[in-house]
């Protein structure tokens, strides 16, 4: 009797509630979007906003072959490439400086770089109008010590949205890098240095090198986080900045037109994989 | 002697580059909190002259909607670290001891990578779907997606600091593994289960997206209050709620911080 019921003791039961939880609000609902993606637009005048009854292709066919999908698209990739290759070019050095600090510097920077995951994008969002405006911070230095004129405009242009999105989504690359770099063994630092390296190249060698795997780690999280960019694009952005996020957000929440935005949902989430796995596919079928 | 000085020079270009991107991230924040205390509807920082204020403050605490907001966010908050926690914990135990399990961490984790719109779009369409968009349930559950893998890392790391030993003793004096597993290993993982909410509380309390595909009527967290304003105008008491929620959330990851020394001493 004890033995057959066994089973019933064993400790993978636990996994059962958060497995469940997540299959019930993340897959399921994911599946979901798919289905409406593949639904049809209900006649006018039914209060529903998706009809069940159709499932073709037509509906993804339609978003797909529409130009302003294509060039969203592009915008989207070309947006998240400018964001990542900037994240990247800060958080390699900053996570080299941080990292190079004593403990009580290292760890009040790593505070200092991650309050903007701490904190509402409201808050971030609402300082960025502030430091970027015309009566901002950057147009007050400007104009005050005479370098223009008229203020300049800051927003609605490319360098508003990557400003604001690189303040986002910092600290996941910083926090990874300097994690990585921590690992590292500070004797082999000295031993390169007295084998005649200088203190860069001793540091790119024995701490940057091993670090590799997260390097690439990091920039394909803020490449992650790069193409699903809303906030910054929506608000700091006009139209020809917005992204696929944007797109989906204005056709479900203002145009009430789910099955569409189910359909750029569905076909960003598809190209944005491509674009991030195929390069590691890639890699790995090229690598020993 | 050249060679020593442009050492010097690199130095120095290294701390004012790291000076520089620490000013890149709290210039926003520093700022924002600054105009809140501004007196006068302009938008401006205060200066000696000028005095501080806490008007907006006492808009944004006395304004309906702003304080419906901010009971409704706190309130989410609270639900999704304690459900985030209820879902990790049992999950790190199953984990630590059936490794095959393992995988299941990026199961949970698959969510905290896929873009906030998406989540938002599917949570609007399955929540529809059964009769219960806009309600609290929903809210809560969109975010506790977020919450749930910052719970499990958090309790994943303290959990496997821990001494099997202790859970054994209790074992070879009696203890079921259930008792063992509630009288020596959950009061062990205490302060990282309080980490863990804490962390999940204000992932929650930071939530836009989700929350503006879910926001019903009644429920509207703080940050889909705000929202309108921050697009469509910048006013001094948009600056003083989100110096609420920055000082909330402050507070709440100092706290966490200071419990997770206390978990790894």
């Amino acid at each position: 009797m004890g033995s057959r019921l066994g089973w019933l003791r064993h400790p993978g039961w636990l996994a059962l509630p958060a497995t469940t939880f997540v299959l019930a609000i993340f897959v399921g609902p994911f599946l979901g979007v798919v289905r409406v993606a593949l639904a049809g637009d209900p006649p006018p005048g039914t209060g529903s906003f998706v009809d069940f009854s159709v499932l073709s292709l037509d509906s993804l066919r339609a978003v797909q072959a529409t130009p302003l999908f294509r060039s969203v698209l592009g915008v989207t990739v070309r947006t998240a490439a400018i964001i990542t290759v900037v994240c990247m070019a800060i958080a390699v050095p900053f996570a080299a400086y941080v990292h190079t600090r004593g403990p009580r510097l290292r760890a009040a920077l790593i505070g200092a770089i991650a309050l903007p995951k701490l904190v509402n994008l409201l808050v971030l969002l609402y300082g960025v109008l502030l430091v970027l405006g015309r009566q901002g911070v950057i147009n007050d230095v400007l104009v005050g010590t005479g370098i223009v004129d008229q203020p300049l405009q800051m927003f609605g242009n490319l360098f508003a949205v990557v400003f604001t999105e690189v303040l986002v989504i910092l600290p996941y690359p910083v926090l990874l890098l300097v994690a990585a770099f921590h690992a590292a063994d500070p004797a082999q630092m000295d031993a390169a240095r007295s084998l005649g390296a200088g203190p860069v190249r001793a540091w790119v060698e024995t701490v940057l090198r091993p670090a590799w795997p997260a390097v690439v780690g990091a920039t394909i999280v803020s490449a992650v986080w790069g193409v699903g960019a809303f906030v910054g694009p929506l608000v700091m952005g006009n139209p020809p900045y917005w992204t696929v996020a944007v797109e989906v957000y204005d056709r479900a929440l203002v145009d009430l037109a789910w099955v569409e935005a189910a359909g750029w949902a569905v076909l960003g989430v598809a190209a944005f994989g491509l674009v991030l796995g195929l390069p590691q596919l890639l890699l790995r079928r090229t690598s020993p | 002697m050249i060679a020593g000085l442009r050492r010097r020079a690199a130095g120095a270009a290294f701390h004012a580059f790291a000076l520089a991107v620490v000013a890149f991230v709290l210039a926003p924040f520093v700022i924002s909190l600054l105009v809140s205390f501004n007196p006068g509807r302009s938008i401006g920082v205060p200066t000696p002259t000028t005095g501080v204020t806490l008007e907006w403050y006492r808009v944004v605490l006395t304004d309906t909607l702003y304080r419906q907001g901010l009971t409704t966010s706190l309130l989410v908050g609270v639900l999704v670290a304690v459900a985030s926690v209820v879902l990790a914990l049992p999950l790190v135990v199953a984990m630590a001891r059936t490794p095959r399990l393992r995988t299941l961490s990026g199961l949970v984790v698959i969510p905290a990578t896929v873009p906030t719109v998406v989540l938002g779009m599917q949570s609007l369409v399955a929540f529809e779907a059964v009769g219960l968009r806009g309600s609290l349930l929903s809210v809560v559950a969109a975010h506790t997606m977020w919450g749930l893998p910052l719970a499990l890392l958090v309790l994943k790391a303290a959990h496997d600091r821990l001494d099997p030993r202790l859970g054994e003793a209790a074992r070879s004096l009696g203890a079921s593994a259930w008792r063992a597993g509630w009288e020596v290993t959950v009061p062990l993982l205490g302060p990282a289960i309080a980490v863990g909410g804490l962390l999940a509380f204000v992932a929650s309390l930071n939530e836009l997206v989700m929350s503006l595909f879910l926001a019903g009527g009644r429920v509207r967290t703080l940050p889909t209050v705000v929202w309108p304003q921050v697009r469509h105008a910048v006013r001094p008491d948009v600056a003083a709620a989100s110096s609420l929620l920055l000082l909330i959330a402050l507070a709440a990851s100092g706290l966490a911080w200071l419990l997770w020394r206390r978990q790894r001493a």
